[in-house]
């Protein structure tokens, strides 16, 4: 019998649910664990576009799992649940990095030309902020005025919204093809500060940013091992290296 | 083989173990590949520093009849050097992917050597003698004045401290958009394959400026993309046949002489999937790191996360033997998938037709007896490094009470991973690479 009074995180109240006390506990355990697994390897995949040379085999294993996740949420329907809500950052947080995919992988498509030096430095707050904030500046003004298709913090229609991420995911392999550092530009200019953080995080370089909310990818940036850590840092230091010889020339 | 099928279970012994002490492991210094020659003589590593290290064994020594000769540092060049991609703003790794031997025609050795982009096959021959005694040189090269001449001698080969050389005779480049996950050397010697994410190139030993396209699983649209190449290899004796793997966990086997381009399977091989073991992580690790022949050729080996799988070329719809080389990972997927783990690639070899061996987490390694259906979990350590001193068996905790000599699940280092093990082709004398170590141990002799 359904409880009255009983918070489930990711359902309506119209939604029947079966079972004893136990299956009610047991169901938005299983929602959380799949949400947070979607969460994480929505990550790993953002990290895939910003890695110099993706993993082919890595990549498409992981972006089938996301489309399994997402199938099965289509069909119980929580995935509409999930775009429809409107309580808090972290669903917010997860849309913007789903818009991110679409965003970046539609303009990879479409081709835009964005001056590759630019890209290496908006990870590092502090010292480098201004240098980040005028590269992207310089950066946007040379791409022209963007025509962002949907606006982030609309979400009209969530079938609208589950037909462009599965594109995006689509498109994830053709921006794999067209791997270039632009692609690391277009995913977090003309963000906001709050998206900043959630960027670093990723990175996993400041490790005194604190996101509340996003426990999920939190527990993923704290427990992720050294070696996926010094990849991004090794990584970095090789954009460095790489800034280095395109200033040079 | 002695010992194997016989009944009487190989006691392994340390032997030796190559490589750094430190904990600090410096990256270049990875181990990637390891792979005996055609008569185990020679022993040849690949490192993410794009080095190889060829280890030579001592002829046996009499005085000596209870060890195997022992390997020793024969040759090391630097096969590839890291490279930079103008075009598309990428580094190039120079991580020596995989090393493969020819067989031996000539006092020289031959091997090819790959990173993700480029083959290359190396010459490694022996100087041991040098000529003396020319008539318009003197000894340290320079020319004499002719007129100086006054007596004419035949020039001789005197003997020299050993020298050997590692020349690369043949570059093979230009030929893969993505990262080389295989080569194989076909039977006729005169022609192998190489495998990238998507497609397979069929090359001769000697034409280094065409290669043909044998297999090409892109799809047009590359939003369809959901399966990748993950290994591919030659059957041992029939040069038209080969097989690859995939991320899905299926292995084709293909005819070159069905067409040009084996786009259309012989055999699929697959196995329907359990659906009581069903979850998001099936796929993942469904996934086959390594394929392999056995020796006759009638079998063929497949890794994927959690087994090791023997196929019968004749059956397709199953493999005849799977082998659980640690299920108790299966709880922990998740945590597995968090750090990446779950992505790694473990090879797996033959001793023939009877063992197999693949390696696992904790410098633990597995060895699997399909005659007498047991098996052994042995690990890579510095701890046990007696000379003939048998290996003692390890084992995993995986619930409930851990016994004395066990260990825990949870106690593993997943950070201390063996990928890359190779077998003797004749003898059992084992090579198991941890992270930067190369150990190398023998059965014990009475």
């Amino acid at each position: 019998m359904f409880v009255r009074g009983l918070k489930r995180k990711c359902f309506d109240g119209e939604e029947d649910i079966e079972g004893t006390l136990a299956g009610i506990k047991a169901i938005p355990s299983y929602n959380l664990q799949r949400q947070s697994l979607l969460d994480m390897s929505l990550v790993k995949l953002q990290l895939c576009h910003m890695l110099v040379e993706p993993n082919l085999c890595r990549s498409v294993l992981i972006a089938n799992t996301v489309r399994q996740i997402q199938e099965e949420m289509t069909q119980d329907g929580t995935w509409q649940m999930i775009n429809t809500q409107s309580t808090g950052q972290a669903s917010l947080d997860r849309l913007i990095s789903t818009d991110i995919l679409c965003r970046s992988s539609r303009e990879q498509a479409e081709g835009k030309h964005v001056p590759g030096y630019g890209t290496f430095n908006k990870d590092f707050e502090g010292d480098q902020a201004q240098d980040s904030s005028e590269t992207m500046s310089t950066a946007s003004s040379v791409q022209g005025p963007r025509n962002l298709q949907s606006n982030v913090w609309e979400m009209e229609n969530p079938q609208e919204n589950k037909g462009t991420f599965q594109k995006s995911l689509d498109q994830i392999f053709e921006t794999l093809e067209n791997k270039s550092p632009n692609s690391v530009e277009d995913l977090f200019s003309e963000v906001d500060n709050s998206y900043y953080d959630l960027d670093t995080m990723l990175t996993g370089m400041m490790s005194n940013t604190k996101m509340g909310h996003c426990d999920g990818l939190e527990t993923f940036s704290s427990t992720t091992t050294t070696a996926s850590n010094s990849n991004c840092k090794s990584d970095l230091n090789e954009l460095d290296h790489i800034v280095e010889i395109l200033v040079e020339s | 083989f002695p010992g194997a099928g016989g009944g009487n279970d190989i006691q392994w012994c340390f032997s030796q173990v190559k490589g750094a002490v430190d904990d600090d492991v410096a990256e270049a210094d990875i181990i990637s590949t390891v792979e005996f020659n055609h008569s185990g003589e020679l022993l040849a590593t690949g490192d993410k520093g794009g080095r190889v290290v060829i280890f030579q064994q001592e002829q046996e020594n009499k005085t000596q009849s209870h060890s195997r000769g022992e390997y020793n540092v024969y040759s090391t060049f630097q096969s590839h050097e890291p490279e930079f991609d103008y075009l598309k703003s990428l580094e190039i790794e120079e991580k020596i992917n995989k090393i493969r031997w020819l067989p031996q025609k000539n006092a020289a050795q031959f091997l090819l050597s790959t990173n993700d982009k480029t083959i290359k096959l190396w010459k490694i021959s022996e100087r041991d003698k040098r000529p003396e005694g020319y008539n318009l040189k003197e000894e340290d090269g320079r020319y004499r004045d002719p007129t100086t001449v006054t007596t004419l001698r035949v020039p001789v080969f005197r003997p020299m401290d050993l020298m050997v050389e590692a020349s690369p005779r043949r570059i093979f480049a230009n030929a893969h958009t993505y990262h080389i996950n295989s080569i194989s050397i076909n039977s006729d010697y005169e022609t192998y394959l190489s495998a990238d994410d998507l497609r397979i190139n069929l090359w001769h030993l000697e034409i280094t400026d065409r290669s043909f396209n044998i297999v090409d699983i892109k799809p047009a649209n590359m939003e369809e993309l959901t399966e990748v190449i993950t290994a591919a290899e030659f059957h041992p004796n029939s040069c038209n046949t080969f097989v690859y793997s995939s991320s899905k966990g299926t292995i084709r086997l293909c005819d070159m002489r069905a067409a040009a381009l084996c786009d259309r399977h012989s055999k699929l091989f697959e196995e329907p999937e359990d659906p009581s073991n069903r979850s998001f992580f099936s796929e993942i690790i469904s996934s086959i790191s390594d394929v392999k022949f056995s020796h006759s050729g009638r079998y063929m080996m497949t890794r994927d996360y959690l087994s090791v799988k023997i196929w019968d070329l004749n059956m397709e719809n199953r493999p005849v033997e799977t082998y659980q080389v640690h299920e108790y990972l299966r709880s922990k997927l998740c945590s597995l998938y968090e750090n990446d783990c779950i992505f790694d690639k473990f090879e797996c070899c033959w001793n023939g037709t009877d063992i197999v061996m693949t390696g696992s987490y904790n410098n633990f390694f597995r060895m699997f007896d399909r005659n007498t259906k047991r098996d052994i979990t042995l690990e890579a350590s510095r701890e046990n490094n007696k000379p003939r001193t048998v290996l003692k068996p390890r084992k995993v905790c995986a619930s409930g009470k851990r016994k004395k000599d066990e260990i825990s699940v949870d106690s593993l280092d997943f950070n201390k991973k063996i990928l890359h093990t190779a077998w003797h082709p004749k003898e059992n004398i084992i090579a198991v690479a941890t992270t930067n170590n190369l150990y190398i141990f023998q059965d014990k002799m009475n």
